[in-house]
């Protein structure tokens, strides 16, 4: 504190960094982005981004919020505010998908809900038809080897060969079952026992195994119009993707194959005219498939993805470095955004107005929406996000659905006013706001006292430096002196000398009037140390214990030695508090090294009349007693 | 030595107005012995050994180990932050550099000492509370339930005073007394307060409330109190809110707000204390207990404007100064907390707590002269509990002055004194890396955080050490935890980020 300081008044104002939809800080007459339309804490939705939709399930223009909820294996439905219904799901969903699937004048789309091999199909909100994905399917090789087994015509040895060389011919590695993996692969390891076990079990199954889904995606047929018919896009564990047709009876069209298992599908075009499917990997990399077959094209990420949206103009991926890549339609990396903090989910931003915009959010609970590489605004909610959808809701555009990691769901709306084409400097301003630049240091006044005291000082200078001078030595004094007594008297926790520290550690267990004594030592040092005794002594006679000496015999550095001993508290001694001390001691002098002294807590009384007086008498006086002093030598 | 001819009746009733308890009882006793059905001495005998055993049970809010356990009201589970104190409010005012200083068993950062604050915090988990740890700061082996703590206190009276037994309370006839106003008062309080016995108190209660019409409050607000002691706190709220309605005193809302914290329901007991505030102007009770309830919530600015006001009005009050004093300190502003504090010296507080606390004052504005020897008195007055603490701030002005040697030393003599100071380790820890120790420093900060896991420092600590010496797990492990207990560290943040960068490298 500089005297001549100019002194502020109170203290600064708080930063209010919380509050949604709030303006940049330092412009507060700027409009507000978004309106809060509703926010449930308690709306218990446990779903990703692609297990919600916004979708108008009964085709009356009213869409509807639909969460798949896999912790709950429930189907719910939300119109405007209240949750509308409640369906229970068969098994656990996967993704959620709204498809319109037939031609027909009234527009009502058919809901997705995958599930393993499955994909349930709901129409109206009741289930409608259940679409299994075709089961895997393996060489006639394989499956005559295992109907040779079944007829004992070749031992499990020779089956196993065959196998092991059917594996390795093939193309890329011919797939085989899962059966056949583990029977190679108890082949190796296993007991005979087993193995016949597992080849009698699978006798008279047939070779049959079916994949699981890992995402579902709709993409427009002809037209790319709003409620236009749509076909459904499937990715599935074993790296292949599926193009089905709802009309047909939900048919496989076509089949390509991918070289890793697809975890996110972003679909651009029509499937009769062109389009363009950005397939994310789980291997990392993005793999585009173009009107039905693979290109050559990889993009190769620098971090692991964690979701992509694609455009006519650009791929935009998330990594889990904190950075959004764009890349443009050649494969070509335009540029990056650097985030705050680690990125949850991505969602395409589109009004009637503007298009190709992304709303990010954060896990600190930012929501971030980018205009290419403009920033356009910053939201922050309390939470981390978790989905995000955005789209029409009920008969509002532009709503934005946001559920967070509690599970608490969100709703905002675009303002009309809300800026979507920021300038330059506003962007970077955004970008750049740090909150806490902005908040004064809260000096306290300048106080009269104050001023009276530094007058005092300047006066008396010599004179306090004397004084503090002076009792400086005695206060050095009289620390050296209480520390040379907690030396010699052993009274610490910790111990260390040359080659070797130890701490004790003692607890009491137990509500009385039976307990229970640990203490545990631990070496810290380097050396182990030899022959130490552990004494217990108390000085009220109301306690019983059932051991109260140790050996030690040797402590290795870094082990943690416990010891324990009963005692049971006798009733006379209810209204004191008792204490127990552990003393720790070397061979050479009865000075303990080490000691801990623990409390008992105050035992209820019990109306018992015989007195059990602990006839220990001197045993227990560690230190003093004669009788130890023989034993420690 | 009773004065010949003068009248024993008057001769009690003068040691009792006297506060000669004792005497009084004896006298009592023996004119009881002469004529049993004396009833005057028998009132007397009541008041003087209720008098005598008497506990201010307003500000005794004993939270103790038995009656967490087997408390069965259900509480919240999830409360909003703020409106329980099992979550309260992380203000933006109290987390200003680090935080206010909360002690780990309760400490309080405002500066006093209340009954209730050495108890049981909420939210100790419950095996550190079970096990008691040697030397386990401020445990002075606290009683299992409140219950056991009275019977106890109750068997000590007994053994004191009498050998035959005065009032048998399960013995006595409820209705013959509860016809007699002034005997079952006294009967009554006998009952609460000396033989511990709620059940009969409250027998008695609901025939006098009945016999006196529901109109008296004085019998609903001890029908509360019995409710209270029985652990029925809905029951105690409904007669203490009726006897507000009969009379709105300050006792009645005082209990009615002792029900509700208790209840884990600090904005309710606000509202009962605004309300009584507005009949009951200058109470100072009310303002003292308005303030501590925003305390435990951590509105420490309500709390600190409801003192000042606590102050206007009794400028003598010690708990007042003693919280204002205390946020003047941790507010930079240390030459004003020095004249509370000499206020409060001035007033005849005189322990141990003051003189450290004026001894810091005194260093931090500069008056180097009065330190020390504040310190030294500080030290001349310290029980144990204490003189860990005192010895703990004399090494901090060792390190002030650069006195590395002084400071060791001191902080040596405070873990030797009170072995789970967990401070005191933490700065021990710190001092022998700058000595070059590094192991020992190593399990300074271990004994630290095994201590005290709600204190960040050692835990930062642990983390740069590791990072040192190329453990980098470990270091993550403890960057982390530490940022959990105090979220926004700076210095946590950083070496995590400097973690990141070199374990990316790898």
């Amino acid at each position: 504190m500089a005297v001549g300081e100019a002194s502020t008044s109170a203290r600064g104002e708080p930063s209010a960094v919380g509050g949604d939809g709030e303006a940049p800080r330092n412009d507060k007459s700027a409009p507000k982005f978004w309106l809060d339309a509703y926010t449930d804490r308690v709306a218990n939705i446990h779903a990703r981004s692609d297990c919600v939709c916004l979708c108008d399930v009964f085709g009356d223009f009213d869409k509807r919020l639909v969460v798949v909820d896999g912790s709950q294996k429930k189907l719910k439905l939300w119109k405007g505010t209240t949750l509308e219904a409640e369906l229970k799901l068969v098994d656990n969903p996967v993704a959620l998908c709204s498809v319109y699937g037939d031609n027909s004048k009234r527009r009502i789309p058919a809901l997705c809900v995958a599930a393993g091999p499955h994909i349930y199909i709901y129409r109206n909100l009741r289930a409608y038809y259940k679409f299994t994905l075709p089961d895997l399917e393996f060489s006639d090789r394989e499956k005559g080897i295992w109907a040779d087994l079944a007829q004992n015509k070749v031992s499990i040895e020779d089956a196993c060969d065959q196998l092991v060389v059917l594996r390795e011919e093939g193309p890329k590695g011919c797939v085989l079952s899962q059966r056949s993996n583990q029977l190679i692969a108890m082949s190796i390891s296993a007991e005979e026992r087993e193995i016949d076990g597992f080849v009698a079990r699978c006798k008279g199954q047939p070779v049959l195994e079916q994949t699981a889904i890992t995402c579902i995606c709709s993409i427009a047929k002809s037209v790319q119009e709003e409620a236009s018919q749509e076909n459904l896009l499937v990715g599935t564990e074993n790296a292949k993707l599926h193009v089905i047709d709802p009309v047909k009876n939900f048919e496989i069209i076509q089949t390509i194959d991918l070289p890793s298992p697809p975890v996110q599908l972003a679909a651009t075009g029509a499937i009769s005219v062109e389009y363009k499917v950005a397939v994310l990997g789980r291997d990392g990399k993005v793999y585009t498939v173009s009107d039905g077959h693979l290109t050559p094209h990889v993009l190769d990420l620098d971090a692991h993805p964690i979701s992509i949206i694609s455009s006519n103009k650009f791929v935009a991926v998330g990594c889990m470095n904190k950075t959004i890549y764009f890349y443009n339609l050649l494969g070509g990396l335009v540029h990056n955004i650097y985030l705050p903090d680690y990125l949850t989910c991505m969602e395409r931003f589109s009004t009637e107005h503007h298009a190709n915009m992304i709303l990010v959010g954060l896990k600190n609970g930012e929501i971030r929406l980018y205009n290419e590489i403009m920033l356009c605004s910053v939201t922050r909610i309390a939470e981390s996000i978790r989905a995000m959808k955005f789209g029409r809701f009920g008969r509002e555009d532009n709503t934005l659905v946001v559920t967070t990691s509690s599970g608490a769901l969100d709703i905002k709306i675009l303002a009309r006013a809300a800026k979507l084409n920021p300038s330059a400097a506003t962007s970077k301003l955004l970008q750049e706001q740090v909150p806490e630049q902005d908040v004064p240091l809260s000096i306290p006044k300048k106080t009269r006292v104050y001023v009276e005291q530094t007058k005092r000082e300047r006066e008396k200078a010599s004179e306090m430096h004397k004084g503090f001078q002076r009792d400086l030595c005695k206060l050095r004094l009289s620390t050296a002196r209480a520390y040379v007594k907690t030396i010699t008297t052993g009274q610490g926790l910790i111990w260390s000398s040359n080659e070797a520290s130890v701490i004790i550690n003692a607890s009491v267990f137990g509500l009385g009037p039976d307990f229970k004594l640990e203490f545990t030592l631990e070496n810290n040092g380097l050396k182990a140390l030899h022959d130490l005794r552990a004494t217990i002594t108390f000085t009220s006679k109301g306690l019983k214990l059932e051991k109260s000496q140790f050996n030690i015999s040797t402590l290795l550095p870094s082990v943690q030695y416990s010891f324990t001993t009963n005692l049971r508290c006798t009733s006379s001694m209810g209204a004191e508090e008792q204490q127990l001390k552990v003393l720790i001691s070397r061979q050479e002098s009865c000075v303990p090294i080490l000691s801990a002294v623990v409390k008992l807590p105050a035992v209820e009384q019990e109306d018992d009349s015989d007195q059990l007086q602990a006839d220990f008498g001197s045993s227990h006086h560690g230190v003093n007693s004669n009788a130890d002093m023989l034993v420690m030598g | 030595m009773v004065g010949q001819g003068l009248d024993p009746l008057w001769l009690a009733q003068s040691k009792y107005r006297r506060r000669k308890y004792q005497e009084c009882v004896d006298i009592c006793t023996e004119n009881l012995h002469r004529n049993p059905y004396d009833e005057s001495f028998w009132y007397l005998k009541c008041r003087a050994l209720t008098a005598i055993d008497w506990l201010d049970d307003i500000e005794l809010l004993d939270d103790t180990l038995g009656d967490q356990l087997l408390d069965e009201n259900a509480i919240a589970q999830m409360p909003r932050p703020g409106t329980s104190m099992n979550r309260p409010a992380t203000g933006a005012v109290g987390t200003a550099a680090g935080g206010q200083v909360r002690g780990r068993t309760g400490r309080p950062a405002s500066g006093f000492a209340r009954p209730s604050s050495s108890a049981l915090r909420p939210g100790t988990s419950l095996e550190r509370a079970l096990g008691t740890a040697a030397g386990r700061r401020g445990t002075t082996a606290r009683p299992v339930t409140s219950s056991g703590r009275f019977v106890r206190l109750g068997t000590a009276s007994m053994l004191d005073h009498c050998g035959d037994e005065f009032i048998d309370s399960d013995k006595i006839d409820i209705r013959k007394y509860a016809k007699k106003p002034g005997l079952a008062r006294a009967l009554n309080d006998y009952m609460l307060y000396v033989d511990h016995n709620p059940k009969r108190a409250l027998e008695l209660c609901s025939q006098c409330t009945k016999l006196s019409d529901y109109r008296d409050w004085w019998w609903k607000e001890r029908l509360g109190k019995c409710y209270f002691q029985l652990g029925m706190f809905r029951d105690a709220e409904k007669q203490f809110l009726s006897s507000q309605k009969n009379c709105g005193t300050v006792l009645a809302t005082l209990d009615l707000c002792k029900v509700y914290m208790k209840m884990d329901q600090p904005l309710k007991a606000l509202e009962a204390y605004e309300k009584s505030l507005k009949e009951h102007k200058t109470s100072v009770s009310l303002l003292l207990g308005m303030s501590r309830c925003h305390d435990s919530v951590n509105n420490f600015e309500e709390a600190l404007s409801l003192y000042k006001r606590v102050t206007q009005l009794e400028p003598s009050n010690v708990e007042a100064l003693a919280c204002l004093a205390n946020d003047h300190f941790y507010n930079d502003q240390p030459e004003i907390a020095l004249r509370f504090y000499r206020r409060l010296l001035q007033m005849g507080v005189n322990n141990a707590e003051i003189w450290n606390n004026v001894a810091l004052c005194c260093f931090y504005s500069s008056q180097y002269d009065m330190t020390i020897h504040c310190f030294e008195k500080a030290l001349a007055l310290a029980v144990d509990e204490g003189m860990a603490d005192v010895w703990y701030n004399v090494g901090h002005v060792a390190i002030a002055i650069g006195d590395i040697g002084l400071a060791y030393q001191a902080f040596k003599i405070a873990v030797s004194v009170d072995a789970s100071h967990a401070e005191s380790y933490n700065n021990l820890g710190v001092l022998e890396l700058k000595r070059g120790s590094f192991e020992q420093a190593r399990s300074n900060f271990q004994v630290a955080e095994r201590l005290a896991p709600e204190l960040h420092e050692p835990k930062y600590n642990s983390a740069l050490i590791a990072f040192d010496a190329g453990d980098y797990e470990e270091s993550v492990e403890m960057a982390n935890s530490a940022l959990e207990t105090l979220p926004g560290h700076e210095d946590s943040s950083d070496l995590l980020r400097q973690l990141e960068k070199v374990l990316s490298l790898l």
